[in-house]
């Protein structure tokens, strides 16, 4: 199993995103930072990809109509690496989480806190045998993306 | 007629004589004595004043009349610890303020007492307690008040947080239980 952090420009990154999580056979924990949940699984449907098992945790709204998702604030890190942590260890199975984009929490968090936060779920990932997939655009911040680089095994730019 | 008139005579003068006599019986001295602490002295601390009243009060109301007054303090082993003599004169009644001033003496529970010693030899007796407290000590039940009060708000903000995480947390996990049972099935 293995852990990636894909760096896309901003226009592309939905697109990125249908592309590879849309071919995954896993069961996906996804982690909606950018669009929230229904409109991401909107897009899914849309891209015809065939995206069965989706756990979504929405930190974009706050509630949903669907009762199948959890909501969690951006800002409130260690409830999201709980939710993430509770999801895979109630899921059987092969498992990928999916963070949409990382750089979303910087708006809400510090940097180093980000960074923590990412090396925590990469961590406990690799330990349990579970994949990670990271998207963040292409951003100003680049202090964040040196900082977090070399938790994943590889960096698609 | 004369035995008659002398017969009178003498009823009304033994009955004039029997009249001054009851009047003595009734005007033998019959005293009561009453000490009294204002609330502000139930409580003193140690080396203080406590300031206290007497009141005596002649019930029997024979005039004016001399008696000796010993007043004091008692400790808790009904021990003299203070007292004073002196000799006052009373009619009907009559009340004097008096004061002592408490050094050496130790903290702990006491009684103000007061005999009165009249006619020949009768005693009457009066007393009233209060408390000889530390002066420190109101100062250390605020100290812990205050201190207690610290270690709630402290407490308080220390856990207010983390007993809201783990409620939080325990709510994730039914959420995502549920979450997954559901698409489970």
């Amino acid at each position: 199993m293995k852990s990636s952090l894909i760096v896309v420009p901003v226009s592309q990154l939905l697109q990125k995103i249908v592309d590879i999580v849309g071919v995954v056979g896993d069961v996906i924990i996804y982690v909606s930072l950018n669009k929230n949940a229904e409109e991401m699984r909107e897009i899914f449907m849309k891209s015809k990809k065939t995206v069965s098992n989706l756990f979504f945790i929405d930190c974009v709204s706050r509630e949903g109509k669907s009762p199948d998702v959890l909501h969690i604030a951006p800002n409130e890190l260690d409830k999201l690496d709980y939710a993430i942590r509770s999801f895979k260890d109630e899921i059987a199975g092969k498992k990928l989480i999916v963070l949409d984009a990382l750089s979303t929490l910087l708006i809400y968090n510090n940097e180093n806190k980000v960074a923590a936060f990412v090396n925590k779920v990469v961590n406990y990932a690799q330990v349990e045998d579970v994949s990670v997939l990271a998207f963040t655009p292409e951003t100003k911040e680049e202090e964040l993306l040196t900082k977090i680089f070399n938790f994943f095994d590889e960096v698609r730019k | 007629m004369r035995v008659v008139v002398v017969l009178v005579l003498l009823v009304m003068v033994f009955s004039f004589v029997g009249a001054r006599e009851l009047t003595e019986v009734e005007k033998v001295a019959l005293f009561d004595i009453f000490v009294e602490i204002p609330d502000e002295y139930h409580v003193v601390g140690v080396g203080e004043n406590v300031l206290f009243t007497l009141r005596l009060v002649n019930l029997g109301g024979a005039g004016r009349i001399d008696v000796f007054l010993e007043y004091g303090v008692l400790d808790a082993d009904g021990d003299v610890v203070l007292n004073k003599r002196e000799a006052v004169a009373i009619e009907t009644q009559a009340s004097f303020l008096r004061e002592f001033r408490l050094e050496g003496i130790p903290v702990g529970d006491y009684e103000i007492y007061a005999r009165m010693v009249y006619a020949d030899g009768k005693t009457v007796d009066g007393r009233h307690s209060f408390k000889i407290r530390d002066p420190e000590e109101g100062w250390n039940i605020m100290v812990w008040i205050i201190a207690s009060i610290v270690l709630i708000i402290g407490a308080g903000i220390f856990l207010y947080p983390r007993i809201k995480f783990m409620r939080d947390k325990m709510r994730i996990k039914s959420d995502v239980k549920r979450i997954v049972k559901g698409v489970e099935r």
